[in-house]
């Protein structure tokens, strides 16, 4: 025991974090549902240099757009719902590095100009990510980045009352707000976002208002933060690979004794089928 | 929004003789166009557009066949496919979808929004302020509605309400709705009530997304009618949302057929309408030629009445009967002949007894009309030229017209207009016809008369001359019917045609036989009165 006790000290990775991916369709109440984490968890009154838990949004990872892009976009017609319109290389290797313990800055985009702002943002090694974003899930090398994968499934006609109320207050035209809608906003979502659902580990059906789902959610995320992230990382010294690491952690964790974690593994499978759009 | 198969006048009592004139001019514009050179009927072919327009009129000249049997019952209740599903999800595009492609009339679309209920003042301040729930079932006057299709799957005429969505109430007057085979039902909770489902022949639910349904109303709501946003939202997420989820979607298991997507949706569209018009030809039969080879060597019924053959009618007969009779002739001689006719048939109406004074100051116990009132229908084209001979001899008569022409292709009698006037359901009806071979006619017209509620015994047909077997075939389907006619001949043709006969009387009266070359203005001669000393 002694021995094995001093060969997990020896090999402990420093801040190896938990990546919890956040995906849903727009105005699905992913943003919510992420602040409502740090809420709760009280991390959202702390230093960023001392968070244990941090947000990152794919909004951040917008392609910068080309004149042409950028006067097709002041119309609305532009499509900020298709997979291209991200620059998915680096959004990857972005969470790379936060796999491995770095420090990253993160671009702040703005959606007036359509470009990148010269401020970053710079995200230090936490305990725990949440990376949320409409198409999180999309690309397959960063949907196996995630520890665990949320869809928060909110109605659609709920999702389009909250995009309505939010442009108008941005000063749009409403006949603008419904064709942008319903020429990019839905086909892509139904095309590029709904079909990586299934990819989900834990599906939030109404968003923020389930407080049962989100609770559920904190009381692990607080189980990871405390002791039991020995278990998680105790899992990962056998590996002798980057990747195969990851994968024996998770399967690690699959196995996990722990009532929370059991319950929510199996939560998918009680959850009722939702209506097919 | 309903679809008005007819117009339903009403003609004031005491309309003068000129605006009647008139009347009868504006109605003539509105049929097909006559070529003197060829019969009027053969303007009817497949070739011919469905519908004839002018003015604020439409009239479908593709008539409604029969939709009776020879016991005069209707043969089968209309088919009535009920159109589900939620705010804006399409339904009425996919109703009028259907009625488009079907391209046929005698298909009604009721809509459930004609059935809100009238709501108080306070609903009516909560209504002002998006906070009345338009999309609970308790705002609808399901009981009405039941009735209401019910009574129109019977093919019965109907009266719908005109829902006023700015004052929450009902308007005055309610439109009428009469012949249909097929009833498209559409609403929101069609599926809402048992007893409406058991009225549907076929259920469908239109399926449309969610939010392409919030987009629709949105813009209906604010880019059209000019509503405030956050007001619509508001009341899309209080009231319409809710009652979706609680109340239609359920609903959506009970539906025979799911079309997604809604009216854009064609290949559904397609396939349902395939199966309308198989239920409507199986709402079509063939009445004449079943009539032509019924009651033989049956003795005349009761209800029969023939004029007394003295020689003054044997003589009127003569002559209009006589092929080489003038037109001018033949129309002065049929109007004496329509005269006596009609006088004879105003003896069979009830009496009731009435005592008056004389100016002598003595009582005279004599009788008066008993019924509630009377309103002569006449059977065009033909039935038209006896309207004079009617309001000469009674005074402040109402007078409704059913155009009816036979189609060439099928022989079978066919509805093309109809105009009553309004509550006919108390009336006696005089029913006038010139002429009556097999009876289709004229039992398609006494259909009509018994759809809109009168009452069998209350109706009187009165024609100039009828074959035996036209006779019998009147009085065995509506054996409480009058029939009054100045002479009966034996037996009919190959064309059921009547024999010995008058020719067609309508093309010998209208100069529309080609052998005539009166003018225009000879057809508008004023009613002649001989006296006879």
């Amino acid at each position: 025991m002694n021995s094995s006790g001093l060969l997990c000290d020896n090999e402990r990775p420093r801040h190896r974090p938990f990546l919890i991916g956040v995906s849903g369709g727009t105005a699905s109440g992913k943003s919510t549902v992420c602040a409502k984490i740090m809420e709760l968890l009280g991390q959202n009154k702390v230093d960023h240099h001392q968070r244990k838990v941090t947000i990152v949004s794919q909004d951040s990872f917008y392609r910068v757009l080309t004149p042409e892009q950028k006067a097709k976009a002041l119309k609305g017609q532009y499509n900020f719902d298709h997979p291209d319109a991200f620059d998915t290389e680096f959004m990857c290797q972005t969470l790379k590095d936060i796999v491995e313990g770095k420090v990253v800055e993160v671009p702040t985009y703005d959606f007036v100009t359509h470009s990148r702002l010269p401020e970053k943002i710079c995200v230090y090694p936490a305990d725990v990510v949440l990376f949320e974003g409409i198409l999180v899930f999309y690309t397959q090398e960063v949907r196996d980045m995630f520890h665990m994968k949320q869809f928060v499934d909110t109605d659609s006609d709920v999702r389009l009352s909250r995009r309505v109320l939010r442009d108008m207050n941005r000063g749009r035209d409403l006949e603008q707000i419904l064709t942008q809608y319903t020429t990019f906003v839905k086909p892509a979502f139904e095309e590029f976002c709904l079909p990586t659902k299934k990819y989900a580990d834990v599906i939030i059906p109404r968003g923020v208002d389930n407080m049962v789902a989100i609770n559920l959610i904190v009381q692990h995320i607080q189980d990871i933060l405390n002791g039991d992230i020995c278990k998680w990382q105790r899992g990962s010294v056998n590996g002798h690979n980057h990747g195969r690491s990851l994968k024996r952690g998770v399967a690690e964790h699959g196995e996990n004794p722990s009532g929370s974690s059991s319950n929510l593994t199996k939560r998918p499978l009680l959850e009722p089928s939702t209506r097919p759009h | 929004m309903d679809n008005i198969v007819f117009e339903m006048e009403y003609r004031r009592k005491h309309s003068s003789r000129s605006n009647s004139g008139s009347g009868e001019d504006s109605l003539d514009r509105l049929l097909p166009p006559v070529s003197t050179s060829r019969r009027k009927s053969s303007n009817l072919g497949k070739t011919e557009p469905p519908l004839l327009r002018t003015g604020t009129r439409t009239i479908y000249t593709a008539g409604r066949p029969p939709w009776y049997n020879e016991h005069g019952a209707q043969f089968k209740e209309a088919f009535v496919i009920g159109l589900c599903g939620g705010s804006a999800s399409g339904k009425t595009t996919v109703a009028n979808k259907i009625i488009e492609a079907l391209d046929v009339p005698w298909v009604v679309l009721l809509s459930m929004d004609s059935f809100y209920k009238v709501l108080s003042a306070e609903e009516q301040a909560l209504a002002a302020s998006n906070d009345y729930n338009f999309d609970h079932p308790g705002a609808f006057d399901f009981e009405l509605l039941v009735t209401t299709l019910r009574k129109l799957k019977q093919g019965k005429s109907v009266k719908i309400p005109v829902y006023d969505f700015t004052t929450h109430g009902r308007q005055k007057e309610w439109k009428n709705v009469y012949g249909a085979s097929v009833i498209i039902f559409e609403g929101i909770l069609s599926f809402a009530d048992k007893e409406l489902l058991q009225l549907m022949d076929m259920k469908i639910f239109v399926d449309t997304d969610s939010d392409i349904r919030l987009v629709r109303r949105l813009r209906r709501d604010i880019t059209e009618r000019g509503r405030d946003i956050e007001g619509v939202i508001k009341q899309y997420n209080k009231f319409v949302k809710p009652a979706f989820e609680q109340y239609i979607e359920p609903t959506m298991r009970l539906s025979d057929i799911v079309v997604p997507r809604g009216g854009g949706n064609m290949v559904a569209i397609d396939l349902i309408v395939q199966h309308v018009h198989s239920q409507l030809e199986e709402r079509e039969i063939s009445v004449r030629a079943l009539l032509a080879t019924a009651h033989q060597s049956q003795p005349l019924p009761q209800t029969l009445s023939v004029l007394e053959s003295t020689p003054q009618v044997r003589g009127l007969h003569t002559i209009i009967r006589n092929k080489d009779t003038s037109r001018d002739e033949f129309i002065f001689y049929s109007k004496r002949l329509m005269r006596l006719l009609i006088e004879h048939a105003l003896s069979f109406l009830p009496a009731k007894p009435c005592t008056i004074q004389t100016p002598q100051g003595q009582e005279y116990k004599g009788c008066r009309f008993g019924g509630k009132g009377i309103t002569g229908v006449s059977i065009l084209r033909a039935g038209e030229t006896m309207e004079p001979a009617l309001r000469a001899v009674c005074k402040d008569v109402r007078i409704g017209k059913i155009l009816i022409q036979t189609n060439l292709d099928s022989g079978e009698p066919e509805l093309h207009y109809l105009r009553l006037p309004r509550d006919i359901s108390e009336d006696h009806v005089i029913l006038m016809d010139s002429t009556v071979s097999t009876g289709a006619a004229a039992m398609m017209a006494v259909r009509v008369l018994l759809d809109h509620d009168v009452q069998e015994e209350q109706i009187v047909l009165v024609s100039l001359l009828m074959a035996e077997l036209g006779v019998h075939s009147i009085a065995y389907a509506f054996p409480r019917v009058k029939i009054i006619t100045t002479a009966v001949d034996k037996s009919l043709d190959d064309l059921l045609h009547v024999i010995p006969g008058i020719g067609d009387f309508g093309d010998r009266y209208f100069g529309t036989d080609g052998s005539s070359s009166w003018s225009e203005e000879d057809q508008q001669e004023p009613l002649s009165c001989s006296s006879e000393v």
